[in-house]
């Protein structure tokens, strides 16, 4: 057999695993660097210090995870109710809900997000939300408010596009229920990869929202709300005066670069913070477009 | 004499696509290669005449690389004096030139007559739609398929003619790969009397591929001279591979000869649809033995409705199930009247798997391709598929006992085209509605296949449902069907 007629075979074991597979090769990456990177802290930074990155770094994930599902069924309950609404007979009802919806997607994701931390604070002043994990659900929710219409579009769009095809049709007239059809079949067996793939894109906006506010929050929006009384995350403790002060030492060791070494052993909070910000994204990215490389979205 | 054989061997990664040994080809000699859809026909074709993907492919012929067969005299020779007409024309025309311009590729440009072989294709009225046709730019969609399909087919005469006219390159292999498939029986006719006068003319080699069984039929009744030129060859699948064989004329004549009309009592018709519908600016009627009448379908009757390429038979009964609106539409179903301002939910609801169902023409677009055989029949809100050995009964009533097991897990998309096809129809069918429609039934299948599949629906028919047909398979549905259930539907004013 020809060498070229030979690359056309896959291989077996790691080689396969990670072959085409930029989603799977960049999950491994984020998954070995983050243990390298704990070993490291483990090492060489102090247990109070490591102990609050690890749940910053928790919180954040935890927050975004929370993310990914609210947006998930807001966007799936969105797009039932938008697909059951337009029909003849119900026009002026789903003209209402899409305007309403509209009205929510003018808002820039962060002012929203800004406004959504008002009415944190008012529930936080309440007691309304006493633990520190209902705390960090709340956020989820606000900031799944400002996304999650993204996945309702990509539910809808998939749905238009199945429901013209002949084997939808085919379907309906065999007596299969409309909800059925799209749940099981155009939904789950024909739209999966397409909404993990946007599951992690909601996820990686996720990380990146709740850094944002929560840094934007820590340097002083409120006098009610503030890291003393709120989950730590990964924004948060990139606002403390500690690792500010670390990442500046990075910008110092562009030009003095006797500094370097540092950065690994007496800066590692903050900048160990950013970084696990800064990767993750990236991974995040990577995986993205790795899903859309693979399943050809 | 005995013809070259050709062991062909083509995969895709690690999945064999094709592993056929001893591929007779009989050079200069017609051979007319049946087989299921989805079998590897096409590849086959593809292969022997130096065209297969080699980007997508692993290929070999005689145990040799791909590159060493079309570098080989022969394999060269038929690449350049021969033609291959695609399956889909698409593949072919390139979309940014009119059709006009194309006709006139390569060694076309020095043919004598470009216009006047491929309107031979036509009928003699139809000389200014050809005209118009040549103008476009063509798309997937436009012109039809059947038209596109006689263009390639005229290009391919064209070809043939230069070899007429110039013995020299007489080498060529012409392969057709389901040229007739978008075709009604009048233009598929026309089609094969002309690429036998070329034939006989030019002495070529030539490979059809087709499915349609009943071409065996008209060849040895209009062209029974030919004789020894013409082989009738069947793929089948054998243990993983495929298997070739000669398809014998008598077994298709005998199975012929076999069939009569099943005998029914009249009965009120179940389904009345009124003569006048009225959809895209076309008016349809339906006539019976030449007179104008409405549609009807009786309990445990099998009605056929016939038409040309083109006209609308699937349109029309897209309208009767609901599926596509119609003005001036009118019918009566299970004794309710439906007229064209009808709710679409009362089909939803009291009729769809209920009163009617329908098997749709292209099992490839009908069925979920990412759903598995089982999924496709535990989704059916029927009492006869909800426990796994009732799902494993129906599928044993298309697909061999010993295989069904095998195929119950696989995904549609893993199936080959006639799998796919007798899925389709098992789906209907396990419903066990009053009234079933079915779009070009035996589309896709086998000859073994397709005997099963006429055995089924005699079965229905018997058991009271009844079922309306739409195929393009007329010698075969002349045969069962009686004379008084057969419609023809026509475009009003044409």
């Amino acid at each position: 057999m020809s060498k070229k007629a030979d690359r056309q075979f896959p291989a077996f074991g790691l080689r396969a695993m990670f072959a085409g597979r930029m989603d799977v090769r960049w999950c491994a990456f984020w998954t070995g660097g983050m243990a390298i990177l704990w070993l490291w802290l483990k090492g060489n930074l102090n247990q109070p210090a490591l102990t609050q990155i690890e749940t910053a770094c928790v919180n954040t994930l935890v927050g975004a995870l929370g993310v990914v599902t609210c947006s998930l069924l807001l966007g799936w309950g969105t797009a039932m109710v938008l697909h059951y609404l337009d029909r003849p007979r119900r026009r002026k009802a789903y003209l209402a809900v899409s305007f309403l919806l509209n009205l929510l997607r003018s808002v820039p994701q962060m002012v929203g997000m800004l406004l959504g931390y008002v009415a944190l604070t008012i529930l936080i002043r309440g007691e309304v939300l006493p633990t520190k994990l209902a705390q960090l659900l709340a956020v989820s929710g606000i900031t799944s408010l400002f996304i999650f219409q993204e996945v309702a579009d990509l539910i809808r769009e998939r749905i238009r596009h199945f429901m013209q095809s002949d084997f939808v049709n085919a379907l309906l007239v065999c007596g299969v229920p409309e909800i059925t059809v799209i749940n099981r079949e155009i939904l789950r067996k024909n739209s999966f990869a397409y909404l993990v793939q946007k599951a992690v894109s909601v996820f990686g906006t996720g990380v990146f929202l709740v850094c944002s506010i929560d840094f934007i929050i820590s340097v002083g929006l409120s006098t009610d709300v503030s890291l003393s009384n709120f989950p730590v995350t990964l924004g948060s403790m990139l606002a403390k005066l500690d690792s500010k002060q670390d990442i500046l030492v990075i910008g110092t060791a562009l030009i003095e670069p006797r500094l370097i070494p540092t950065l690994f052993v007496e800066h590692l909070q903050g900048v160990s913070v950013a970084l696990i910000i800064v990767f993750t994204l990236l991974s995040v990215y990577k995986i993205s477009n790795g899903l859309v490389d693979r399943y050809r979205l | 004499m005995t013809p070259p054989v050709f062991d062909i061997a083509i995969r895709d990664g690690r999945r064999v696509l094709v592993d056929v040994a001893g591929f007779p080809l009989a050079p200069k000699q017609i051979s007319i290669l049946f087989g299921e859809s989805g079998i590897g026909k096409s590849l086959i074709g593809k292969a022997l005449f130096g065209m297969a993907d080699t980007e997508a492919l692993h290929v070999r012929v005689n145990g040799e690389g791909y590159a060493e067969y079309r570098s080989r005299p022969q394999s060269v020779e038929w690449r350049r004096d021969g033609f291959f007409v695609f399956q889909e024309p698409s593949t072919h025309f390139n979309p940014l030139l009119t059709l006009n311009e194309q006709i006139r590729e390569g060694d076309l440009e020095g043919a004598p007559s470009h216009l006047g072989v491929i309107q031979e294709l036509w009928p003699d009225k139809d000389v200014l739609p050809l005209s118009a046709i040549l103008k476009i730019y063509p798309s997937p969609f436009r012109p039809s398929g059947g038209e596109k399909q006689r263009i390639l087919a005229g290009m391919a005469f064209e070809k043939m003619d230069l070899t007429a006219a110039d013995q020299r390159r007489s080498g060529g292999l012409f392969v057709f790969d389901e040229p007739t498939g978008s075709l009604d029986r009048e233009a598929r006719n026309r089609f094969l009397d002309r690429l036998i006068l070329r034939y006989r003319r030019s002495r070529v080699t030539v490979l059809l591929i087709t499915h349609d069984y009943s071409m065996i039929g008209y060849l040895r009744q209009r062209h029974a001279d030919l004789g020894t030129a013409l082989h009738f060859l069947e793929l089948a699948r054998r243990d993983g591979g495929q298997q070739v064989s000669v398809f014998s004329p008598k077994r298709y004549f005998a199975w012929i000869e076999s069939r009569r009309p099943s005998p029914s009592h009249p009965t009120p018709p179940f389904l009345t649809v009124e003569s006048g519908l009225s959809v895209f600016g076309k008016t349809y009627r339906f006539t019976r033995h030449g007179e104008r009448a409405d549609l009807q379908v009786g309990s445990g009757e099998l009605v056929y409705l016939k038409a040309g390429s083109g006209i609308g038979k699937t349109t029309v009964v897209k309208i009767v199930m609901g599926l596509q609106k119609a003005e001036r539409f009118r019918m009566v179903i299970g004794g309710v009247r439906l007229g064209e301002v009808s709710p679409l939910r009362y089909w939803k609801h009291s009729l769809w798997g209920k009163k009617v169902t329908m098997a749709f023409q292209h099992a490839d677009e009908a069925l979920n391709p990412h759903a598995t055989v089982e999924d496709s029949l535990a989704i059916l809100p029927a009492a006869t598929v909800k426990t796994r050995d009732q799902r494993v009964h129906v599928l044993s009533l298309l697909f061999d006992a010993h295989s069904v097991s095998g195929v119950m897990a696989k995904k549609v998309w893993q199936l080959s085209g006639g799998q796919k096809q007798r899925l389709n129809l098992l789906r209907a069918f396990a419903l066990s509605t009053p009234l079933t429609i079915l779009d070009e039934p035996l589309n896709a299948l086998d000859f073994e296949s397709i005997g099963r599949v006429i055995t089924l629906i005699e079965e229905e028919q018997r058991s009271g449902h009844g079922i309306l047909l739409i195929s393009h398979n007329e010698d075969i549905f002349d045969t069962i069907v009686p004379p008084e259930r057969v419609y023809q539907l026509e475009v009003a004013g044409q």
